[in-house]
């Protein structure tokens, strides 16, 4: 079986073409940095079977990130190359074909991106670039699906080329001032709108008001699909469900399963936040608090991603962001995070340093609400008014920006600046924003539901043997004497490290005024990620910097909650 | 647009070397001297004072050019990884570059080179070493 690996700089559409050959759905955007890790597929040519892989973007084979170490890890296991080039952008995108033909390994290039080279006027004589580098060329359009079979049918016609010896920058330079000047004619352009918009959303004048203004409205659309799913859809759903709920109820009577299954019966009634059982809660929290803001959040997401408008929002924040000891791009792994921080943490590795991707992960973990989170913040809050939702939010803005700014003093090391291709705006097409929105909400529900589950096991079981009553005691000291919250509320804190959003059930019971919730989600949000998190924080970090990132937390959350105690509760 | 420039480097007035104040017919600007990024003061009127005819250009970081100017790359100034880091993105000598925005508090700035819009921070962009053509 051999390992086809597809090359070629960010942003050219390897994702796209990676999903055509193989039928895998992979998240493929419109900004560079989206792939920072491989993927595997397969793909059959005859009756052979091939193995496929999907590296990330690299303008050269001298790695400058963590993405692009893998892009070149790939590259050594590599037994065939396609090299996807943007057939707008020949001249730079040549540079890395030169490279790759010079390390001698069978290639194939695909001209990706053929259609709008065309409506840009650009043209590029097929049959001579593939004398030029004497390998075969095939021009494609991988969103329409245009070139693939063509593509797919010469892939034994991949070869190295022969006359191409390892050169050096200059030469290498050269050689593709000489390529392009045989090859490609440019028809001049004239400014059209889309340019218009690209410079004035870029250009800090009116850039920042268009920012703040497309942020709000983004903001208010996943607020207003996510009310509108639940008030139609999934609030009906389980309207017509606690008939079937109650007559389990009935029929396991008392017991032990009852408690597991159903929970506990609130004046005789099911809650669905506050009953915790698995048929209950288990299944009310994920699917009625939390998936209808994700499937609004992906949806707007998607539609960001794929119109290019982040690398522009990235360039905008980029001042501010030098202050937390990143830059610009640090934004993109913030946005994802909103969704869920796992994404986010990974999107940091477009970052050029550790100091940058230690902050970047770190900020994320204890600032920034992913969709659970928010799902908890709304839940517990929302029936006593928008203001106490808002002192969460503005509280882990500060938190945001003062460990930022903490973090970039404390912390050793380089803080690079931008250097980030802006790309071209784009049609998002609805098709590929559907599909790229369900793949993200098939992945939440396969990751929620069983720690969901686990979750509300979990506390039936400590319930039983005791467990809580004993922890609350250990930590009843921070809780109550300096958090100012009743004691019960440790329970809630530990069940947070599976699932945030099961807290809801646990803090609501407590009777605890509106201040002192403030408080609880606000420590709930920063105090500690969810295991999720934690694994890949462990994995991107390493131990040592898992554990500096956690007792960073940790003393956050200590610090804030006395804090908020002294301003909230005044005492 | 033709400018009169002279160049006041990164010390204030009443420091420096008189001579790092202007820069000559290809004259190099004084780069590694702006450690801590400050702004580059450019004031035609001392150019006047100072005898510098009218219609006299000269090289220039990208940085000191204003929004909207095109000019053309003559080299990039630093060590190996950077000059390669840029041409690897597309900015390389003899492009024709255009300064698309200049974000302020010393942020970053966005270039247009080969119709595609790059964005790339103060330092680096001050590397960036053009001239206007007259």
């Amino acid at each position: 079986m051999k390992k086809i690996v597809l090359m070629g700089n960010p942003n050219v559409g390897k994702s796209v073409v990676f999903s055509r050959l193989t039928g895998a759905n992979v998240i493929a955007s419109n900004y560079p940095g989206t792939t920072v890790d491989f993927s595997k597929g397969k793909m059959c040519l005859g009756k052979e079977g091939h193995e496929i892989i999907d590296a990330p973007g690299t303008y050269s084979l001298e790695p400058s990130n963590k993405a692009e170490e893998v892009a070149l890890e790939m590259f050594g296991q590599a037994d065939l190359i396609i090299n996807v080039v943007d057939a707008t952008n020949l001249e730079r995108n040549l540079y890395l074909t030169l490279q790759i033909l010079e390390r001698k390994k069978p290639v194939i290039l695909a001209l990706n991106m053929w259609d709008e080279a065309r409506h840009t006027g650009i043209s590029i004589d097929l049959k001579k670039l593939e004398h030029e580098l004497q390998i075969p060329v095939v021009p494609t359009v991988a969103l329409s699906g245009e070139g693939i079979h063509d593509l797919i049918g010469r892939i034994d016609e991949a070869r190295s080329a022969e006359k191409i010896e390892p050169m050096n920058e200059s030469d290498r330079w050269i050689k593709i001032g000489k390529i392009i000047r045989n090859v490609q004619q440019v028809t001049h352009r004239h400014h059209t709108l889309r340019d218009w918009i690209s410079e004035a959303s870029i250009r800090p004048l009116t850039g920042f008001p268009l920012a703040l203004a497309v942020i709000f409205a983004a903001l208010w659309l996943v607020s207003f699909i996510g009310e509108t799913l639940i008030s139609y859809i999934f609030d009906p759903l389980f309207t017509l469900y606690t008939p079937i709920a109650i007559g389990i109820s009935i029929r396991l009577g008392p017991g032990f399963l009852q408690e597991l299954l159903i929970g506990k019966l609130i004046d005789g009634q099911i809650d669905y936040i506050q009953s915790m059982g698995l048929l209950t809660t288990g299944i009310y929290v994920p699917f009625a608090m939390v998936l209808p803001y994700i499937i609004a959040f992906y949806l707007i997401l998607a539609v960001f991603e794929d119109s290019g408008y982040l690398p522009r929002l990235a360039t905008l924040t980029d001042t501010i962001f030098h202050r937390f000891g990143m830059h610009g791009f640090g934004i993109i792994p913030v946005f994802l995070g909103l969704g869920c921080n796992v994404p986010g943490i990974l999107a940091a590795r477009s970052l050029e340093t550790k100091k940058q991707r230690f902050i970047a992960a770190t900020l994320i973990a204890i600032s920034v609400p992913c969709m659970a989170k928010n799902a908890m913040v709304f839940g517990i809050l929302g029936p006593y008014g928008i203001g106490y939702i808002f002192l969460v939010f503005a509280t882990l803005f500060l938190v945001f920006v003062s460990s930022g700014l903490i973090l970039n003093r404390l912390m050793k090391g380089d803080s690079p600046e931008i250097c980030l291709e802006i790309p071209p705006y784009r049609k998002p097409d609805t098709v590929t924003v559907l599909k790229k929105t369900w793949m993200r909400i098939h992945w939440f529900l396969q990751e929620a539901i069983p720690f969901l589950f686990l979750g509300v096991l979990l506390i039936n079981l400590l319930y039983t043997v005791g467990f809580v009553e004993w922890l609350g005691g250990i930590f009843a000291p921070v809780i109550q004497g300096w958090f100012g919250l009743p004691k019960e509320a440790t329970t809630a804190l530990l069940i947070g490290f599976l699932r945030k959003d099961l807290a809801v059930g646990m803090l609501l019971p407590l009777g605890m005024s509106p201040m002192q919730l403030v408080i609880a989600t606000t420590l709930l949000t920063i105090y500690f990620p969810c295991v999720g998190t934690f694994a890949v924080m462990f994995r991107e970090l390493g131990i040592r910097d898992m554990i500096k990132a956690t007792a960073f937390m940790a003393g956050t959350a200590f610090v804030v909650g006395g804090m908020m105690r002294l301003v909230l509760l005044g005492i | 647009m033709v400018y009169n420039i002279v160049y006041l480097g990164n010390y204030k007035w009443g420091y420096g070397n008189p001579a790092d104040l202007i820069s000559g017919p290809g004259s190099r600007i004084p780069f590694g001297r702006n450690p801590r990024s400050e702004p580059m003061i450019f004031i035609p009127t001392t150019a006047r004072l100072l005898g510098i005819p009218k219609g006299y250009t000269m090289e220039q970081p990208i940085t000191s050019l204003e929004t909207g100017t095109t000019a053309v790359i003559l080299r990039l100034e630093g060590g190996h990884w950077f000059q390669n880091k840029m041409r690897v993105i597309g900015i390389r000598e003899q492009k024709i570059i255009r300064l698309v925005a200049k974000h302020p508090f010393n942020g970053p700035v966005v270039v247009e080179v080969d119709d595609r819009e790059i964005t790339i921070g103060r330092r680096m962009a001050e590397h960036i070493i053009t001239k206007v053509p007259e």
